[in-house]
């Protein structure tokens, strides 16, 4: 079956019927000037006579044939229809949730991309998701309709458009309004484009977190991000609650494009925050968010008994440390050292009681920042403890003799060679610091800068396509494709034919319009 | 008489024009004196100054020659009529149209050789002339004037006149309003045209006192000379026709000239023009003689 790579050059076929029309009056003939037709009345009875119609100028057939095989030519015929073979990535980003019409942006992005696929006859697709791009459905259909059940989940995570398949035509569902997929497209090598973005409304909740406050008594600082991911100004309640209970509820007008941060402190350390605005919009996804703080609760720490004082009390006043008893802790202070089952551990070693000086003390590179404040006479003990192994790290050191040795897990162990019983510990306040400093290195986090948060920042609610996009990258002729063999053919005829008929034309323009006119007077 | 440069080969000398006027002088003279002294006038209508007798105003008229007196008088326009002399006003009108620039243009030279003669004679006799050059509208025109200063003014004015190619038709007519007066018209031209001019002929022929006509042509144009089929081209109307030269074809082009001329003749009898057709191939100097015997005759 012949097929064609651009049949809309076919068209040109429809010149050959005009070329026919501008011949009919027969050949050109040497044009010869006279005074007047009048002298001539066989010549004008013969033009007004109807008799017969004239045959055309031969010449039609030779540029009729030009014409067409020129548009053949053109059109690209094939023998073998070219096994086009896409690769559909969807934007499926929160905007493309909002809804428009009755669907959501996706849903009508995949109904364009499915007439398209219909239209083409594709059968060999694989789609993608940008936020899942490493997962592949391999049917169309199914994937078509599970789609919109799983999207807006997470925002897009764009694989490197330089190592997209160059043996595939890349297609793009989007609605243009996320800056990264734009820029992402414009250095890809995607064919084709199925914007689909309409509405331009959308107040969403960029960020809801929550952070422990360092008080006595306990409590969180929430902060709320909202942002106008839309072009019209827009007014919401905003309503903050609190495990059930409704904490509070505010006015917000965001001017397009704005975000507004809102700050409470909440006294309590309740066990889950929840933020909506109403009325809620055509994107109804980011209208709430809700935070848990479990991951913010205090840590279960055993504490070994023999332990000096001064780290009893820095533990019992850590407000991210809560003392427990028994084997189920997170954290367990030995001296030197305790058996907690799946906890880490701070063992703090015994020995022969030294000192020496704060200013030979050595940090491990790039810890003296944040290492906490020592005494200018640090007490430690000598005469005990191992040189590092492999794959254990020194973090503070005197002399050559390590004091503080992490030995990575699981579980973590820090070992420590401060003397915590000295006497510069129980009147100095470096031991909360320091022993703080030591349960953060064995949890390996921040336990005074926890932070608990939920959102998906201020892109995913903008919903304004911010350009309209076209398709940077041509389609790709499948691997399977084959040129046509009768391209090359086709156009040689053509031009041997024009060449033929541009010497009869010249020929012809030399004897009517250059060649001496000789009269016979 | 005029000392005008005839550099131009295509153009008389002024031996020819000279001898040419000595010729026509007594076929152009309404009564020829055999000598000097002597001058019998017939009396006439005509342009003059002795008054002669009143008429009816008639459009075409000049206001000055209305007598206010008798018009008051009789309630309707009078003009007053003067004694006609023997030199008047001539008017010769040579067609400038396409279809005299066809084989060389031999139809269009041979015209301003006659008319330059004529002009050069007419002058020579003491009348005024003008010359207007016409197509599709006049294109040239030289007012009336007498003596030997307007002879260079006519020549110039002839060799300025470039008829075109294609394009422009014989509109005779043209010429119509622009005569005045009592005056005399000499046309030259192929009448080439619808009814070949009779009707542009038969205005002009009310607006003067006599009208000569001498039409020009060319055997040339009655023959073709391509092989094949050709598409003959109307060079005044732009039309087309296709035409197969031969025996046959140019007999039948002949038969229509000469039917046309005769039509001519016909038509110049009834209306009191004297018409002769020029076969450009033969001499002016004889061709105009022979017209003026011809008129004189008539």
């Amino acid at each position: 079956m012949m097929l064609f790579a651009s049949p809309i050059w076919l068209l040109g076929l429809l010149t050959v019927p005009v070329i026919w029309y501008l011949h009919r009056r027969g050949p050109m003939l040497k044009r010869q000037p006279v005074a007047s037709l009048e002298l001539w009345p066989e010549s004008l009875a013969t033009a007004a006579q109807p008799g017969p119609r004239r045959r055309p100028d031969p010449v039609w057939r030779q540029r009729a044939l030009v014409a067409a095989l020129l548009s053949l030519a053109l059109a690209g015929p094939r023998l073998h229809a070219p096994a086009e073979r896409v690769t559909l990535w969807v934007d499926d980003s929160l905007s493309m949730q909002i809804a428009e019409g009755g669907k959501t942006r996706l849903q009508r992005g995949l109904d364009e991309v499915r007439g398209a696929l219909s239209a083409r006859s594709v059968s060999n697709v694989e789609v993608h998701t940008l936020s899942r791009p490493w997962q592949v459905w391999p049917s169309p259909d199914a994937a078509l309709s599970a789609l919109p059940t799983s999207a807006g989940e997470h925002e897009p995570r764009l694989p490197d458009p330089t190592r997209l398949d160059p043996s595939r035509s890349h297609w793009l569902v989007t609605d243009g309004a996320d800056a990264w997929v734009n820029a992402w497209l414009a250095q890809s090598t995607v064919s084709r484009v199925f914007q689909t973005a309409e509405g331009s409304r959308n107040v969403g909740v960029a960020q809801l977190s929550a952070r422990p406050q360092p008080t006595k008594d306990g409590g969180v600082a929430v902060q709320v991000i909202l942002v106008n991911g839309g072009n019209q100004l827009e007014t919401r309640r905003l309503q903050l609650s609190v495990d059930a209970s409704l904490l509070d509820a505010r006015e917000v007008s965001l001017a397009p494009g704005s975000t507004q941060t809102l700050s409470l402190a909440v006294r309590t350390t309740p066990s889950r925050i929840g933020a909506r605005l109403t009325p809620a919009d055509a994107l109804a996804m980011d209208d709430a968010a809700v935070v848990d703080l479990a991951s913010l609760e205090s840590v279960a720490t055993v504490v070994d008994p023999r332990c000096p004082a001064a780290v009893q009390r820095a533990v019992d006043a850590h407000p991210a440390l809560r003392r427990v008893q028994g084997l189920r802790a997170r954290l367990a202070f030995g001296c030197p050292r305790i058996e907690v089952p799946g906890a880490d551990q701070v063992r703090l070693l015994a020995g022969q009681p030294a000192t020496v000086p704060a200013s030979e003390v050595r940090w491990r590179g790039g810890l003296e920042q944040g290492a906490p404040a020592l005494p200018s006479t640090l007490p430690i003990m000598t005469g005990t403890g191992s040189s590092p192994r492999a794959g254990e790290v020194v973090l503070m050191e005197a002399g050559g003799r390590p004091l503080l040795t992490l030995k990575p897990g699981p579980p973590r162990i820090v070992e420590c060679l401060v003397d915590f019983a000295a006497p510069e510990f129980e009147t100095a306040k470096g031991a909360p610091l320091l022993l703080g400093y030591l349960a953060d290195t064995a949890l390996d986090e921040t336990l005074l800068d926890r932070l608990a948060r939920s959102g998906r920042g201020d892109d995913a609610s903008r919903v304004l396509p911010l350009e309209k996009l076209s398709a940077p990258g041509r389609p790709v002729v499948g691997a399977d494709d084959e040129r046509s063999p009768v391209l090359l053919p086709l156009l040689l005829l053509a031009l041997v034919v024009l060449a033929w008929d541009a010497i009869g034309t010249v020929r012809r323009l030399r004897r009517d319009y250059f060649a001496p006119v000789r009269t016979a007077g | 008489m005029a000392q005008g440069a005839l550099t131009a080969p295509d153009l008389p000398s002024q031996a020819e024009l000279r001898s040419f006027a000595r010729v026509a002088a007594h076929l152009l003279a309404e009564h020829p004196t055999p000598a000097l002294g002597s001058r019998t006038v017939r009396r006439r209508a005509g342009l003059g100054l002795q008054h002669l007798d009143h008429r009816d105003y008639v459009a075409g008229d000049e206001i000055r020659h209305i007598d206010w007196r008798q018009t008051a008088r009789r309630q309707r326009l009078i003009v007053r009529q003067f004694e006609a002399e023997t030199s008047g006003d001539w008017f010769l009108m040579l067609d400038a149209s396409s279809s005299m620039t066809t084989h060389d243009e031999r139809k269009w030279h041979a015209a301003v050789c006659a008319t330059t003669a004529l002009s050069f004679a007419l002058l020579e006799l003491g009348h005024r002339v003008a010359v207007i050059g016409f197509a599709s509208d006049v294109v040239a025109e030289i007012p009336p004037g007498r003596g030997a200063r307007h002879f260079p003014a006519v020549v110039q004015t002839l060799r300025k006149i470039r008829p075109s190619k294609t394009g422009a038709r014989s509109n005779l007519v043209a010429c119509v309003r622009r005569l005045f007066g009592t005056a005399s018209a000499f046309v030259l031209s192929d009448f080439l045209g619808p009814s070949e001019l009779r009707p542009d002929l038969a205005a002009l022929r009310e607006r003067c006192v006599q009208l000569h006509a001498l039409q020009t042509h060319d055997p040339g144009d009655l023959a073709l000379a391509a092989s094949g089929p050709v598409e003959l081209f109307d060079v005044e109307t732009g039309a087309t026709a296709p035409a197969e030269p031969g025996a046959r074809t140019e007999s039948a082009a002949r038969t229509a000239h000469a039917e046309r001329v005769l039509r001519l003749r016909r038509f110049a009898a009834r209306s009191g023009m004297a018409f002769s057709s020029w076969n450009v191939a033969d001499p002016w100097q004889r061709v105009l003689l022979d017209h003026f015997v011809r008129a004189r005759a008539a």
